[in-house]
Order: C-alpha cells, then sequence, then structure tokens
C-alpha cells in the first residue's frame, strides 16, 4: 500500500536520521533470563492464588507489607522502578483493589490484573459524582473482593495460569497440573460452602465492611453491608443504620466482622444483634491457614459455627 | 621553502579570487560525496534501529509510514489503535507508543514502562518515570534543551483554539537516559498515561481557587466552563470514564517470543482489515532501494553540471596561467631561474587543491550534519 507522498519527502528521515551518533543499536527482545522468574503479587490475596499454581523454582513475592491495607498502601518510587526493572510478572487484584496501580506507571504487558478475568463482577453502587456544573454520572466501580468467591478465584486462577506458564524457565505442565489441581478444589469449596450456608439461608446476615459480596452470591446468601470500624464505635448514622437493620431483621441477626471488634465497638450498637468473625482472606489470620484453600475451609468452619442460629446470643469469634 | 613562501603571497594578494578557486573546486567534489554519504549513513542508522523491532502494528495505512514513525517516535500516523490492541498474549511482548506531543521541537512519547527493559535502556541521571505527569528525557533531547532531574516542561496542546481538547500539564523531568543509538534519544518519554492525560482522555476534579470542583462550580455561574491545570498533588486523582482500554495508541511495537510466534502473529496480523502489521527492516529496505535509485538519479542529474563546471574551471585555471606568464616574463628579467618560477607555480596550485580537498572532505563529514535540522524540523 503505498501513498502518494512524494518520495523525496519520504527520504528525508534518511537524512534525519545521519544526525544520530554511531552509537550502538539497541538490542531487541528481553533479556535473556538467567535467574529465577520473579513474579510480584501487589497483595496478599493476589500472591496466595499465584503461589496455589507456582512450580518450585518461581519466586513469588508480596509487595505490601502485612498488616497493610491494599487499598491504602502506595508503594515507594524505588519499589515501583524496581518492579519495571525486575518484575517478570506483576500480579495485582486490579485498579478497584491496589488503587495505586490506576496511576503508577507499570509495564502493561507484565502486568496481570485478575479481576479482569472474572465474568460476572459485582458493581458497587454509591460512587456517583458530578463534575462541576456537568451531570451527575458513576464510575464504573467494581467490588474488588473477588478472592472470597471459589468460582471467581477459578477463573482467575485460570488467566494467571498461561501468563505463569508463558515465563522463560517454569515448567509449563507443572502449573497446567497445578491449576487443574486448583480448579477442582475450588469447585469442591464452592459446593461445601452452598450447603454450609443452606442452613443459614433464612437468617439475617450483615457485615461490618462489603467485603463479602462474592461469598454472598456463590452461598446464596444475602449479606448487607455496612461501613464500621472494628477499633471504634461506629458514629450515630452508622449506628442508626445498623439498628434499622437490626429491627427489621428480627431475632437471630448477625453482624460478621472483618475483625474482632472492640468492646466499644459492640457497645455502640443494638444489643441484640450477635457478632461474629470472618476473614475477609486480605491477610494472614492469626492462628489460620496461610494459603488460600486452607483459609477458606477456616471461613467455613466459622460459618458452619453459625449453626443453629440462636436470637442474641453471642457467637464466638473464630 | 621559498616557492610556497612567495605562492602563499601571491594568494593572498587576491583573496577574493582565491577563495572562489577553492570553493568552486571544493564544492563541485564535495556535493555529490555528501549525498552519496548522507544516504549511506541515514540507510545504515535506519536499518540498525529496524534490526531492533520486528514487527510493527498500526491503524490502517501506509506502511512506510507506520515504519518510519516506529523508528523515529515521530511522523504522522493517521488514526490510532485502542489500547487493548496490545494484549497479544503469551507470545509477543507488545509495547503500545501514543504520539503527537511536542515540547518545542522534541518529541513527547507516551511509552509503557516495559519499553525501558526490552531496548536496554538505562537512566544515567535521575531515575525512570513511575507515575502520572513524569518523564525522561533521551540523552541529546536533554543536551539540546538543558534538561536535568528536576527540569519541568509543558507540552504545546495539539489544537491552540480547543480549550476543552486537553489539561494543561506540566511534566516533571524526573531521569535522563544514556545514549541508545535509538529514536529515544531525541525524546521525551513518559507514561502512556500521562499522554493520554494531554489528549483530554483523562481528567481530575481540580478547580481554578483549589476547591474540590463540584463546591467551586457551585459558586460560579451555570455553564462556566472550568479549564484545569493539572498540579502535582492532582494528578493522583486523575482517571478515565470509560473503559481504558478503549484509549488511543499510535502504534505497537511487537517482539515475539520467538520465530514461531513471530510467523504466527504476522500471518494472523496480516488477514486482519483493522490494522496495519508491517516488518520495519523489510519497509526499510524497500525505502532505502528506493533512495538508491533516486541518489543513482540525483547523481546522473549531477555529472554533466559537474563535468561542465570541471570544464569551466580548467579553462579558467588555464586563463589564469596564461595571464600569468606575463608575470613570469617579469620575475625572469629579475634573475630569477625558470625552474623557481615552475616551482612557485605548482606550490601555488598545491595549496589550492589541498584548500579544495578540504573543503570537499568537510562537506562530505559534516553534511549530513547540516541538513538535519532542516529535515528533522520540516
Amino acid at each position: 500500500m503505498r501513498s502518494p507522498v512524494p518520495a523525496v519527502a519520504r527520504l528525508l528521515p534518511l537524512l534525519a536520521a545521519c544526525a544520530a551518533d554511531p552509537a550502538p543499536a539497541p538490542t531487541p527482545g528481553p533479556p535473556a533470563a538467567a535467574d529465577p522468574p520473579q513474579v510480584v503479587a501487589l497483595s496478599l490475596p493476589a500472591a496466595r492464588l499465584v503461589e496455589a499454581i507456582a512450580p518450585p523454582g518461581v519466586a513469588v513475592t508480596t509487595l505490601a507489607p502485612p498488616g497493610v491495607d491494599p487499598p491504602d498502601h502506595t508503594p515507594s518510587v524505588a519499589e515501583i522502578a524496581a518492579l519495571q526493572a525486575d518484575a517478570d510478572l506483576i500480579v495485582a487484584i486490579g485498579p478497584d483493589y491496589e488503587r495505586w496501580v490506576s496511576t503508577a506507571a507499570l509495564p502493561r504487558g507484565r502486568t496481570l490484573h485478575l479481576a479482569d478475568a472474572v465474568t460476572a463482577p459485582i458493581e458497587l453502587p454509591g460512587l456517583r459524582h458530578s463534575h462541576g456544573a456537568g451531570e451527575a454520572h458513576s464510575h464504573a466501580g467494581r467490588d474488588p473482593h473477588v478472592w472470597s468467591s471459589p468460582r471467581a478465584a477459578r477463573e482467575m486462577v485460570a488467566a494467571l495460569a498461561p501468563a505463569l506458564a508463558a515465563l522463560p524457565g517454569v515448567d509449563a505442565a507443572a502449573v497446567t497440573a497445578n491449576e487443574a489441581r486448583f480448579a477442582a478444589t475450588a469447585e469442591a469449596l464452592a459446593a461445601e460452602l452452598q450447603a454450609v450456608a443452606g442452613p443459614l439461608a433464612g437468617r439475617p446476615l450483615a457485615s461490618s465492611h462489603p467485603a463479602f459480596g462474592y461469598l454472598a452470591r456463590d452461598a446464596g446468601l444475602t449479606i448487607t453491608a455496612f461501613g464500621l470500624d472494628p477499633l471504634a464505635a461506629a458514629g450515630a448514622e452508622e449506628a442508626a443504620a445498623v439498628q434499622r437493620w437490626a429491627a427489621a431483621a428480627g431475632p437471630g441477626a448477625v453482624l460478621l466482622w472483618e475483625e474482632e471488634p472492640s468492646a466499644a465497638a459492640r457497645a455502640a450498637l443494638p444489643a441484640g444483634v450477635s457478632h461474629a468473625y470472618l476473614d475477609p482472606l486480605e491477610g494472614p489470620a492469626p492462628g489460620g491457614a496461610t494459603d488460600w484453600a486452607g483459609a477458606f475451609r477456616d471461613n467455613l468452619d466459622r460459618l458452619r459455627a453459625l449453626h443453629p442460629p440462636a436470637a442474641g446470643t453471642a457467637v464466638p469469634p473464630g | 621553502m621559498i616557492p610556497l613562501r612567495r605562492a602563499l603571497d601571491r594568494l593572498r594578494a587576491r583573496p577574493g579570487a582565491q577563495a572562489a578557486r577553492v570553493l568552486a573546486w571544493g564544492l563541485g567534489l564535495g556535493l555529490p560525496a555528501m549525498v552519496v554519504g548522507a544516504v549511506a549513513a541515514g540507510g545504515d542508522l535506519l536499518r540498525a534501529r529496524a534490526a531492533a523491532v520486528p514487527m510493527v502494528l498500526g491503524p490502517p495505512g501506509d506502511h512506510t509510514d507506520l515504519a518510519l514513525a516506529a523508528l523515529r517516535f515521530d511522523g504522522r500516523i493517521h488514526g490510532s489503535l485502542p489500547a487493548a490492541r496490545a494484549t497479544l498474549g503469551p507470545r509477543a511482548e507488545a509495547l503500545p507508543l501514543r504520539l503527537g506531543h511536542r515540547v518545542g521541537s522534541t518529541p513527547v512519547v507516551g511509552v509503557d514502562p516495559g519499553l525501558l527493559r526490552v531496548r536496554g535502556l538505562r537512566v544515567a541521571d535521575g531515575r525512570p518515570f513511575v507515575a502520572l505527569g513524569e518523564a525522561v528525557a533521551g540523552a541529546r533531547a536533554a543536551a539540546r534543551a538543558g534538561l536535568r532531574p528536576g527540569a519541568q516542561v509543558q507540552p504545546a496542546p495539539p489544537l491552540h483554539h480547543d480549550l476543552a481538547g486537553a489539561t494543561p500539564l506540566v511534566l516533571s523531568v524526573v531521569g535522563v537516559l544514556a545514549p541508545s543509538g535509538g529514536p529515544e534519544d531525541d525524546a521525551l518519554l513518559t507514561d502512556l498515561a500521562t499522554t493520554w492525560a494531554l489528549d483530554g482522555h483523562l481528567h481530575g476534579h481540580a478547580s481554578a481557587d483549589g476547591q474540590s470542583g463540584a463546591a467551586a462550580a457551585a459558586e460560579l455561574a451555570p455553564g462556566t466552563f472550568l479549564l484545569e491545570e493539572a498540579r502535582p498533588e492532582d494528578l493522583s486523582q486523575f482517571h478515565a470514564h470509560g473503559d481504558p482500554a478503549g484509549l488511543p495508541v499510535s502504534l505497537i511495537l511487537v517482539h515475539p517470543r520467538d520465530a514461531r510466534a513471530h510467523d504466527q502473529l504476522w500471518a494472523e496480523l496480516s488477514l486482519d482489515p483493522s490494522v496495519s502489521v508491517v516488518r520495519p527492516a523489510q519497509a526499510i529496505e524497500e525505502l532505502l532501494a528506493l533512495a538508491a535509485d533516486l541518489r543513482d538519479l540525483a547523481l546522473l542529474l549531477l555529472l554533466p553540471g559537474t563535468v561542465g563546471a570541471v570544464a569551466l574551471l580548467a579553462l579558467v585555471e588555464r586563463l589564469a596561467a596564461e595571464a600569468d606568464r606575463a608575470e613570469d616574463a617579469v620575475f625572469a628579467t629579475q634573475g630569477l631561474p625558470a625552474g623557481a618560477v615552475r616551482a612557485i607555480r605548482r606550490a601555488e596550485r598545491l595549496l589550492v587543491a589541498t584548500a579544495a580537498l578540504a573543503v570537499a572532505a568537510a562537506l562530505a563529514a559534516t553534511g549530513p550534519l547540516l541538513l538535519v535540522p532542516w529535515a528533522l524540523h520540516r
């Protein structure tokens, strides 16, 4: 396909290029990977999914330090520069969770957003806003807690496996086998979740934080989400919202906390509400399993502990 | 030494005429050498750059323009591709580029940060860009504009009359690259997202008085347009509406993992009517073949002129020699031997020839550099 541009005009770059120093031409292609492939997970949920299928010899590190909430974490300039230069694969849940990735310069071809693989994401309401006098509109806000669903976890790992297997020096067959094993485990856990959730079907459930939307959907449960701080007393508006929910729910209402609530947090809420702990799988649970499947099984045990429900009876934390 | 000194004295006596002689011979010999040298050097450099880029993907259009834009990080690409086209899976590393912005004459190129690793680029001073609004300068661009880490530059808006088209955005230069021999040397590199902000695809919620956008707008008359100037503290709030995968890229440098992946991708992409795919090495060879033809034609056209000029110069030299005979007779009456007079004439011709050859050599060596500014800034 030739353009009608005069040939002489198209030769100008030849002359322009002559201005360059006689420096060596850039070396094509990525550098040879003699060292073990470096996989960096930006958060613990992402790291657990990588570790579930990574064969031996793959170095998996987690960027967000323990105890730091990934949505609030911003890595240093040096850490981002190191990711650009050294990481062979960067695995994130996505910009709805590790929020800093939306404005950081990460190599797109080596960065995988696992949440993109989830076929039925949950849209979060309440993000409407306007620009000046313009019409109000909404961002595509997605619930980032995708790892709490076995089915979503299976989809994410299915997307992760080819990227991991393609890394130089990685045993691709082992990745495939691990991924198949994980898929079977996730399916079994999804079935077990539904069985465990069966007796809870009619029980009013709420959560202190919207971290269990995907879990609830997989389980066939309805979990009302609030924004409560487990370490501080709820404000008047939040307490009133819980009060309204508890009054409508009636006896047997359980409030699920992402960490053990303080006495002040409990005291500010209606007395008839039971409190229970459910691991959001975002960080290492005290005394709990460290891998994704083990941590999920621990949560199944916590849900079982809610059988049978007893109105106004405190449920021991898991 | 005496003939040489006498010859110099004679040349100095008529500086204008001698300079004309030197320039006439120098240009006659040097210009063809300059053209041949420029095309050869340019061709070698483009070949080397093309060898570093196995494949280029772009919007449907001219293949040569696409290849040249990929090898110069500059040029006109009509249309764009959605950023999602840079997802080629594990078969290749795809590096999207966004062209079209400039600071003065320096192109501001939106790139994927993976470009630095794939092309083996090294930051000689400072650090790589890691966030929106940051840029690294190529070695020659930095030297030309005096850029160092800490400098700030403001790209010109693509359309001055389109206030809604882009957010005025000041770029912070955070590093300077070591010379690479590639097109990066002459450019400012920044993240793709920064060029999208320059395009106007991203925005923040800052306002003229520092309040939030909604609060400030409430104080202004309805319909007042707020022109945002992005400040560093606002950049973390910048975002796009809609799917980022649909944001535009000008072209995509494709580095297949191996020969098999290269062939598969080439076959697939060549059949896709929504894109152009080109092997720069092939496109450049075609262009250089055209350049060689034109060079030969130019030399052919120059040849009669050159022969004519040389003949004219020879005639002038002969007439000058005839004129010098009267002077030689004067030397003879003053007792200067005929051999000494011939020695002075030989020394004179030697000096003129040496100066003319020096002019020709200087043209051949520096000609490309003299032509470059015009060619670069056209």
